[in-house]
């Protein structure tokens, strides 16, 4: 029986790497359509119209949005090779250390690449809390879920992989020092290893010359906002 | 059965929401009250990465984030389900859940805030109620169809400690008519047995939460 599964991305979303990266673990064939999030299509705003972002999995009239979301409807609807564990504990700490990630170390990672001074140097100060963390949790393991390469944690931080390295270059700042997080080197090594992954990430150059001018966007907006604030001070 | 302990303090609706699954599920907790000026050793074992409440202990192991633990009490006491049992509207409330957490913030920020930060806090929470009148709730009696669920308490502690916030801060945006939908569905939500028996005191609450603001903005 053919179901159709659609899903609408962004070439360099993490939150999209998710979505294709599970499917494609499971084995779900699906039809990929790229959107121009910077030129939002009407087929998205109808699809998505609370948040208007991308991911959005279509499953014949079923509309799903928000990644994590998404991860749990697809480890619902197609059960092998399961993402995440059975036990109601492990699950939990799957699903607390996938919220961290986006909430602590996204957030504070990307601002160390757009702000400067006092600001840049807490960003960047947060940013190794939130890894230190995070290595911790994986200290001891090859793979967060344990044995298991294909867990959800592997899923939902493994943009770090390749994300972070590249707004180490854009920023000249380091994050990933193997001396202080061996674990997650070792982790992040075999996973773009992984010939799955390896297949669905884009050319390293491609990423480059995108986020060179998206951190030249984010500092503007932030000047113009910091421009703005001071009007209404005065 | 292994012992279930809840860390809390009684002025958050992030533990109130634990309070209300762990009744609906009849499932029998020692309360440990936490002092939050003055955190508890335990406390920060259990939760060494947030340092918060609520946090449950099953056993003695610990499960922090009010809505992680949410999952988790459905997932582990699985009488009285408080999640749909299809996989498309279990994501439907796991995305109304994830709003939930991303924009009620809006509120807790109104608390904090005075002046023009407070007008801005005001429009995203407006904005918030908004959304969830019109594409969250429709003319359902809870978010799931008829009976309460984990959508419910992540919303029900937003909009209740919101009716009480909008007395401390001195603000109105939560009307009737520009909410009809949700201002029915709060009374409802009240009117729930396990809830209604387990709602802190609105009195009491304005008057501790006016202090806590008091306290606030004099160390701002």
């Amino acid at each position: 029986m053919a179901t159709k599964v659609k899903v609408l991305g962004f070439w360099c979303s993490p939150f999209v790497f998710r979505v294709v990266w599970a499917l494609k673990l499971k084995g779900v064939e699906f039809e990929y359509i790229e959107e121009d999030v910077f030129n939002k299509s009407t087929r998205l705003l109808e699809l998505n119209p609370v948040h208007k972002k991308v991911p959005v999995l279509v499953h014949d009239d079923k509309v799903i949005v928000e990644s994590f979301v998404i991860l749990e409807y697809i480890d619902e609807t197609w059960p092998q090779d399961p993402l995440l564990p059975q036990d109601p504990y492990e699950k939990a700490t799957a699903r607390f250390w996938a919220k961290f990630a986006d909430e602590k170390l996204m957030q504070t990672a990307c601002k160390s690449t757009w702000t400067k001074g006092e600001e840049k140097e807490d960003a960047l100060k947060a940013t190794m809390e939130a890894l230190e963390k995070i290595e911790g949790e994986l200290k001891g393991k090859s793979y967060f879920g344990g044995e298991n390469k294909y867990a959800y944690l592997e899923i939902a931080i493994g943009w770090i992989n390749y994300l972070l390295p590249i707004w180490e270059e854009i920023a000249s700042i380091q994050f990933l020092d193997p001396k202080r997080f061996p674990a997650i080197t070792a982790w992040k090594s075999k996973f773009l290893d992984n010939p799955l992954i390896k297949e669905t990430l884009p050319p390293r150059e491609k990423l480059l010359i995108y986020f060179h001018e998206r951190v030249k966007q984010w500092e503007i907006d932030a000047t113009i906002r910091e421009l703005a604030e001071t009007k209404l001070e005065n | 059965m292994a012992e279930v302990k809840l860390h809390g303090a009684l002025l958050s609706p992030f533990v109130y929401r634990v309070i209300w699954a762990l009744k609906l599920k009849g499932v029998p907790y020692e309360f440990v009250a936490e002092d939050l000026s003055n955190k508890s050793a335990l406390l920060l074992k259990h939760n060494p990465v947030h340092k918060k409440i609520p946090v449950l202990v099953h056993g003695g192991k610990p499960v922090c984030e009010s809505m992680v633990i949410l999952e988790y009490i459905e997932e582990t006491w699985p009488q009285n389900p408080l999640m749909p049992n299809n996989p498309y509207d279990r994501a439907l409330a796991r995305f109304w859940i994830k709003f939930a957490e991303d924009k009620g913030v809006a509120v807790w920020k109104m608390f904090r805030s005075t002046g023009q930060e407070l007008q801005n806090t005001m429009k995203e929470a407006l904005e918030m109620l908004q959304t969830v009148e019109e594409h969250g709730l429709g003319e359902k009696k809870f978010f799931n169809g008829d009976n309460i669920g984990l959508v419910d308490l992540a919303f029900g502690s937003i909009v209740y400690w919101l009716q009480v916030i909008e007395d401390v801060a001195g603000v109105k945006i939560f009307e009737s008519h520009k909410f009809p939908h949700l201002h029915a569905w709060i009374e409802n939500f009240k009117q729930v047995p396990v809830i209604e028996e387990k709602l802190p005191n609105q009195d009491e609450l304005l008057v501790a939460l006016k202090l806590r603001r008091e306290q606030l903005m004099a160390s701002a």
